[in-house]
């Protein structure tokens, strides 16, 4: 477990210090500047719609995926590009201990980010007279578990893509912003195919389901529609069926061919 | 001996290698290949090698793309085999974890996480292989000083010049006392310094008895490090044993050399008198003479001598035998 700890610190360090940080933070204080520059505007009635709205707009489709594309994509593929992977793989540790170490800095880089950003943003608008509405429909309870779940779905899967495919950004650009968006907005079982699908669905039924307004939140109670609980198990499994995945495709890998000589 | 008609091409005899190949495979060598290929797609790495390299320092000698990093990758098990089997001192070496706490391997690629200290690294790297923080720190400081960057240790990485690079490679490549070390072209950046000091430490953990495949594709710096050399060629390996039978290999058949000089006529008559030359060709540019000779030594003695006698002005004087990819020329033609 050693290993498993030094490379952690060090993946850890490399992602709270490297430059995409500032990726990360920059969609994390998109929120709050924008709660910031409307909150004055803004009819006290209106604050759990900007509340909601900021949540579903910006953090579920936004700054998950931004997050999960920019630290995860990258775990391994980075070491690959860098070259510093093979002072990695050659030493007397399984393979599996690089990726359960990256897997895990990443899970608190990206947990600490999204915390932080929401909580931010909670704090900003509680500010106003009308804050107690947020309050009501669960305020940061029923928003924050979805969304540190999402990041971990994202994350796994991300991760998955970053270890499985050679040049990866593509494919998590089209999934992130292309596939999530197209199904997770489509009625009907093809929704069932997204992340976002099931993030949603946490939110929604967290925030007490009144808020039909929500914008693309559609929980009916209808046959089919998973509980907040089934759809945090599926986010979970997403997870951790990308980290298996990867730790499988990573063992068989033979990462010098991508500098043959 | 022979003139031949000036402007045409020089053509090189056939040289059976059959004495100089390897030699049958000793399953109880350090380092065992059976029947192994490479292949990248359509693209051989390395074709049906067996080899055994033994106990001790062993160059492994080749020209660029012959196939000494694809081995390399397959003795450290960077790579699987496509065929045949890899055993590295008595095990299976492609997903063996383990074995990387016998192998050291200092590889070809100038590749490090930047903002690390050369300190922090090779610290890094001996916490990796297992020792504890304050083991890993005196085993860090320790190959460092033996690669003579103690000076430099608290300095970031990207800010090493290409020769300190090598040198921490070389360090992490040694912190944790492996039985094998593996050196891809250690020697590459280093200053005639760094060369000399890396030349002797090769030597040294010959000597204590650790066994060490070093590549080049340099002969003479192979030469300076062990006697004992593999030759690897286009994916095969077409020679093995001592630097010698090589050099002695390649004195046995003509030398190239060209010759730039103001008056090739003239000096082509003077080296057409010698026995050691058996062909002399004018280029096409007029001003260069390309010699073949099968006492190379003499002629390089004999040159200037005769350049004062003859008053001929003698510009330039290169071999392409000095080209390691000439001497594979001889041994596989």
């Amino acid at each position: 477990m050693t290993a498993v700890w030094l490379v952690f610190r060090h993946t850890l360090w490399q992602l709270v210090w490297g430059k995409k940080i500032f990726v990360v933070a920059a969609a994390a204080a998109l929120p709050i500047v924008i709660a910031a520059l409307v909150g004055p505007v803004i009819p006290d009635e209106e604050i759990e719609k900007i509340w909601i709205n900021l949540v579903m707009g910006i953090f579920v489709h936004l700054m998950l995926p931004l997050t999960a594309i920019t630290f995860a994509l990258g775990l391994i593929s980075d070491e690959v590009e860098r070259g510093t992977l093979l002072y990695l793989i050659t030493r007397p540790n399984g393979k599996w201990t690089v990726v359960v170490a990256k897997c895990l800095a990443y899970v608190v880089v990206a947990t600490v980010m999204i915390l932080l950003a929401i909580m931010g943003l909670y704090a900003v608008l509680q500010t106003k007279e009308g804050a107690a509405a947020i309050r009501a429909i669960g305020g940061l309870g029923a928003v924050a578990p979805a969304l540190v779940l999402g990041a971990l779905a994202y994350g796994g899967l991300f991760l998955c893509v970053g270890t499985v495919f050679r040049k990866p950004m593509i494919i998590g650009l089209i999934f992130a912003f292309g596939w999530e968006n197209l199904l997770g907005n489509i009625p009907g079982q093809t929704r069932l195919l997204s992340i976002v699908y099931y993030i949603r669905i946490m939110i929604g039924r967290a925030t007490n389901e009144a808020t039909s307004f929500m914008r693309g939140v559609h929980v009916e109670d209808g046959v089919g529609v998973p509980s907040a609980s089934a759809a945090a198990v599926v986010l979970v499994g997403i997870f951790l069926g990308g980290v298996a995945i990867a730790i499988w495709s990573f063992g068989r890998k033979q990462y010098a061919l991508s500098r043959v000589q | 001996m022979t003139s031949i008609p000036d402007s045409e091409p020089v053509t090189m005899k056939r040289v059976a290698p059959a004495k100089h190949a390897p030699p049958a495979v000793d399953p109880s060598a350090p380092v065992v290949l059976n029947n192994v290929s490479r292949w990248y797609g359509e693209v051989i790495g390395v074709n049906d090698i067996d080899v055994s390299i033994p106990a001790g320092v062993t160059g492994l000698l080749g020209p660029n793309g012959a196939g000494k990093t694809t081995l390399i990758r397959l003795i450290t098990g960077q790579i699987r085999p496509s065929k045949g089997e890899v055993r590295v001192l008595g095990e299976s070496v492609w997903n063996n974890a383990g074995i990387y706490r016998r192998i050291g391997l200092c590889p070809d690629l100038d590749s490090f996480w930047e903002t690390m200290t050369g300190f922090e690294f090779v610290r890094y790297m001996a916490r990796l292989a297992g020792y504890s923080t304050g083991d890993a720190s005196a085993r860090a400081l320790a190959q460092l000083e033996r690669v003579s960057l103690t000076y430099a240790k608290d300095r970031k990485v990207g800010g090493y010049s290409k020769g300190m690079r090598q040198r921490v490679k070389l360090a992490q490549a040694m912190v944790h006392d492996p039985e094998l070390v593996v050196l891809d072209e250690p020697l590459t950046g280093l200053d005639p310094v760094g060369r000399r000091e890396v030349i002797e430490l090769v030597r040294e953990l010959g000597e204590q008895g650790r066994h060490v495949v070093v590549s080049s594709h340099i002969l003479h710096e192979v030469e300076a490090m062990t006697p004992r050399i593999l030759l690897i060629h286009r994916g095969r390996i077409v020679a093995a044993g001592e630097v010698h039978d090589i050099r002695s290999m390649i004195d046995e058949h003509p030398h190239r050399i060209e010759i730039e000089c103001d008056d090739v006529r003239a000096l082509a008559r003077k080296l057409l008198d010698y026995d050691d030359v058996i062909r002399v060709a004018i280029e096409d540019d007029a001003n260069r003479l390309r010699v073949e000779t099968i006492r190379p030594d003499d002629f390089y003695s004999r040159v200037p001598e005769l350049a004062i006698e003859t008053g001929i002005g003698i510009e330039r004087m290169t071999s392409s035998d000095d080209n390691l990819e000439a001497v594979f020329h001889y041994l596989v033609k």
